[in-house]
């Protein structure tokens, strides 16, 4: 675990706001998200699709296409530099250096054309300087590092000739190839089947203390969270819905959103006999382009209050929770949920 | 596997070649009685049936065919009766001429269409596109023979720079070559700017931009690398448009190749000529698709697996 | 809608359809809109320089060629032969290349087969060369162009509607047909050329352009329309001679031809977008 009080944040963002010209006006993808990551600390962003978790993952690197995407307040601070005001160069030095990024399809994120020898080569010599004879011997390590079996030969084939997974596995290499001290992973093992997910989720995990960096995970399945968290946020409509230590989202959820998410896992400790009770959350994704003044979640939330329509709640403490388990909400989830099991 | 899908390549190489040469058949015999084309006004009916003998057009049309397959294949088209030589030599001996031209050409319109394509999809939003995209769409629509007459018209009657026409001199296959280029420059500047804009989107360019890739490095190793195969399977159908289109410019400019010996041909009815020069360009052709096949085999890593496998 | 929008609104295809309505307009009225009989000469006026006026009387716009004929009224009379040859090229090619590409899609096997070879073996060879052997072979007139311009043409159909062809047989409604007992002519005609009429229409009108320029380039080349009706490639061919005396003669029927093939290389691409809204 990590002692928040005493270091400083490698990454604080503070407000951070997006949003996307279409034909049909603006789609609001991210709204005012702020929140810190300590160095060495695993964050796990979870949310369905449209709540803005890899936009505001890709705004960290800048690497939306604007336009039509508009970063239109907030600020990102990172190991010391601001990110939303920095230089193009301070940026193009920064990817695959400081940060290094992992994406969601394994086979299309690799070059068809390239050996994945100089795919991988091609981020060292452009970082670490080093010469071609270096950067091959280095590569072989990092392939050799993240499993690839008979490296040495293997640098030479190109992406089709690998599996899924094992292309996931080569994306991680070029991604921790320059000791980044975050790294980010959009999505990293959606497209993959269950067994190798794991695998993948263990390479991770062994990367990250092996080379000390922080972990920006990013999911819409919270089934994977529990393996590698220590802090879970939870994402909607472009907004932080609850944040906190990993055991604590999972125990005792304080935002209607969260524990419908839980809800709708399949609880492993009901397998045998009984029902397993999976629930959907019911209703629509929230339309971006024109946001409710309340809550956005509050159309399918059955707990929903009043308020909730009219106004919008902000981030913070949650009453009798542990220190840093936030909730955006202005019903108590204890007393509503309490309420239905005795009713 | 590669020496299977070799094969197969060569067999539909030989197949193509056969097809040409009965394309060349068939549009020879309609061309007309060579007899009383060669034979001077007023011949005797005698001579005319001597000649014909002679040259065994009295012979059933499929043992005509089977002989002219086998002279094709040995390179005999027959004597120009115009020239009097055999019509193969005289066919050689113009072939350095245009494989000149057409390379010239091809190598300005893929460095020039290139260019404008690249500089059209890589700077999108700026004025430089909408001004390679205008100049493409007139390069497509203009006709090569008019391009060459304004040209002559413009460096050559007015401005006196080049001249309008023949051959001896690089300033003389300037014009020419450029005329024959408009038409390939422009249609490699559609196609790499398309295919660029397809692939300037693919996961693979967003993750090289994570990586820290300056411009250059994301454009060239992993846009352009990617948005060249479409261009190189073009190149094949271009070097049919520049032999046809050599036919032409070699007339605009009187420029002595196997295009302009092929008017000649068809003019004065040397029918030897016709078939020695129309079947050498739909050799050249068939050759250079097969080139443009091994050349794709091998920058596409993915082909070398997956069409030999089929093949 | 403000006229600003409507400016902006515009595409490149919207302007190749005007001018293209345009120059068919005035090539249906010919007899109506030409200021002066296109084939008559007036020798006092060899040569004259174009007044770029239409409305001084007996004047000629765009000048006089060596016969003292006007220029334009030779390219509104000849865009008539040029228009109509290229068209029902393209309509007799189209009709050939998609009844064989639906065969050989549907068919599959051997008969599919021995028709992509045939395309092959014609695509083999370079189509203005096979275009020039055939017109020297047959001879120019109306009829023989037609069918030699299809000739070069319907490759292009057969191969992009084998290929939709190959995918929509596949495709729940058609497997639905063929359940039903329906006849494969009439799932053919019914279920499937509807279903490929947006790509049969693109390639249809790059085509055109495509014949176009390849009919003009023949008459150019002394091989296609014949006297005396006028058409744009022979009458660039006539006034090259006259070049460094009289540009007008060839650059205006030259102008004409590139203004029409953009116009429908504009069209074109615009209907490929609009039919493929993904590009």
């Amino acid at each position: 675990m990590t002692d928040t009080s005493t270091q400083t944040p490698l990454l604080q963002i503070r407000d951070l706001s997006v949003r996307f010209r279409t034909d049909r006006g603006h789609v609001h993808a991210v709204n005012g998200v702020s929140y810190d990551l300590m160095p060495n600390e695993t964050l796990c962003i979870v949310g369905e699709s449209g709540s803005g978790k890899s936009v505001h993952a890709l705004s960290i690197l800048r690497l939306l296409p604007e336009p039509p995407a508009e970063i239109t307040s907030g600020r990102i601070h990172f190991d010391g530099r601001e990110l939303l005001t920095a230089s193009r160069q301070t940026m193009f030095d920064l990817r695959g250096n400081g940060i290094g990024m992992v994406f969601q399809n394994p086979m299309s994120s690799l070059n068809p054309v390239l050996t994945i020898g100089r795919q991988i080569t091609e981020v060292l010599r452009r970082h670490m300087k080093m010469d071609g004879r270096a950067a091959h011997v280095r590569a072989v390590e990092l392939l050799d590092r993240v499993r690839i079996p008979d490296a040495a030969s293997r640098i030479h084939s190109y992406p089709h000739e690998f599996s899924g997974g094992q292309r996931q596995r080569i994306m991680i290499a070029i991604a921790i190839a320059c000791n980044p001290r975050l790294l980010i992973a959009d999505e990293a093992t959606t497209a993959l089947d269950v067994t190798t997910q794991a695998e993948i989720i263990q390479l991770v995990r062994e990367l990250k203390d092996e080379k000390s960096m922080a972990v920006i995970w990013i999911t819409h399945d919270l089934g994977v969270v529990a393996g590698i968290a220590d802090t879970v946020q939870v994402m909607y409509a472009g907004a932080i819905v609850e944040r906190g230590p990993v055991d604590a989202i999972f125990n005792d959820p304080r935002s209607a959103y969260t524990f419908g998410l839980l809800n709708s896992l399949p609880d492993v400790s009901d397998v045998h006999g009984a029902r397993t009770r999976l629930r959907q959350i019911d209703g629509m994704p929230p339309d971006l382009h024109a946001l409710p003044a309340g809550d956005p979640f509050a159309p399918r939330n059955p707990y929903a209050t009043e308020r909730c329509f009219l106004e919008r709640p902000p981030l913070r403490q949650a009453e009798d929770a542990e220190p840093g388990h936030l909730v955006a909400a202005w019903y108590d989830l204890r007393k509503v949920t309490r309420r239905e099991a005795v009713g | 596997m590669l020496y299977r899908y070799l094969l197969t390549r060569l067999g539909e190489v030989l197949l193509s070649l056969w097809g040409a040469m009965t394309i060349v058949f068939i549009a020879a015999r309609m061309l007309g009685d060579p007899v009383i084309m060669m034979l001077p006004m007023g011949a005797s009916p005698a001579d005319i049936e001597l000649m014909r003998k002679t040259l065994r057009l009295d012979d059933p049309l499929i043992v005509q065919y089977l002989q002219f397959m086998w002279n094709a294949a040995r390179g005999d088209f027959g004597v120009s009766f115009q020239f009097q030589r055999p019509a193969m030599d005289l066919v050689l001996e113009r072939l350095p001429a245009t494989i000149l031209l057409a390379v010239s050409a091809l190598v300005i319109g893929i460095v020039v269409g290139g260019t404008l394509g690249f500089v059209a999809a890589r700077w999108r939003g700026t004025i430089l596109a909408p001004i390679a995209t205008v100049l493409a769409l007139l390069g497509q629509a203009t006709p090569v023979f008019w391009l060459g007459i304004i040209l002559i018209l413009a460096f050559s009657t007015s401005l006196g720079w080049l001249p309008s026409g023949g051959t001896g001199s690089l300033s003389h296959l300037i014009l020419p070559s450029i005329t024959l280029a408009t038409f390939t420059a422009a249609s490699v500047m559609r196609l790499l700017r398309s295919s660029m804009i397809e692939v300037v989107s693919e996961d693979f360019v967003r993750t090289a931009w994570s990586k820290g890739l300056k411009p250059r490095a994301v454009y060239v190793w992993h846009v352009m690398r990617n948005a060249l195969l479409p261009v190189v399977t073009m190149v094949g159908i271009l070097a049919g448009e520049l032999l046809g289109g050599a036919v032409i410019t070699e007339t605009v400019f009187a420029w002595p190749g196997v295009g302009r010996l092929v008017m000649q041909g068809i003019e004065t009815k040397d029918f030897a000529v016709v078939q020695a020069a129309a079947a050498t360009i739909a050799a050249i052709y068939i050759f250079v698709n097969f080139i443009v096949d091994l050349l794709y085999l091998l920058i596409d890593p993915r082909i070398r697996l997956t069409r030999m496998g089929r093949a | 809608m403000s006229v600003a929008a409507f400016f902006k609104n515009i595409q490149g295809g919207h302007v190749g359809l005007f001018v293209l309505t345009i120059v068919v307009l005035l090539a249906i009225f010919a007899p109506l809109v030409s200021p002066d009989n296109p084939v008559r000469s007036d020798l006092r006026g060899r040569l004259a320089e174009p007044t770029l006026s239409l409305t001084e009387m007996g004047s000629a716009p765009l000048g006089r060629d060596q016969l003292g004929r006007d220029i334009l009224s030779r390219m509104i009379y000849g865009s008539r032969a040029t228009l109509l040859v290229a068209l029902c090229a393209v309509v007799v090619g189209g009709i050939v290349g998609v009844t064989i590409g639906m065969i050989s899609g549907f068919s599959g096997g051997i008969l599919d087969r021995i028709l992509m070879r045939i395309t092959d073996i014609q695509l083999a060879f370079p189509l203005m060369l096979l275009a020039l052997l055939m017109v020297a072979a047959m001879g120019a007139n109306f009829f023989n162009l037609i069918v030699i311009l299809a000739l070069t043409s319907w490759t292009r159909y057969a191969r992009i509607v084998r290929g939709e062809v190959l995918q929509l047989r596949e495709r729940e409604f058609v497997l639905s047909a063929v359940a039903a007992g329906a006849s494969a002519w009439r799932i053919c005609v019914r279920h499937i050329l509807p279903n490929i009429m947006a790509p049969i229409i693109v390639v249809a009108t790059l085509e055109l352009g495509r014949v176009i320029v390849m009919e003009s380039a023949l008459s150019f080349l002394g091989v296609g329309m014949q006297p005396p009706t006028p058409s744009w490639g022979r009458m660039l061919a006539e006034g090259r001679s006259y070049v460094s005396r009289a540009w007008w003669l060839a650059a205006f029927p030259g102008l004409g031809i590139m203004l029409v093939v953009l116009s429908i290389n504009l069209i074109g691409d615009w209907l490929r977008d609009v039919f493929d809204p993904k590009r």
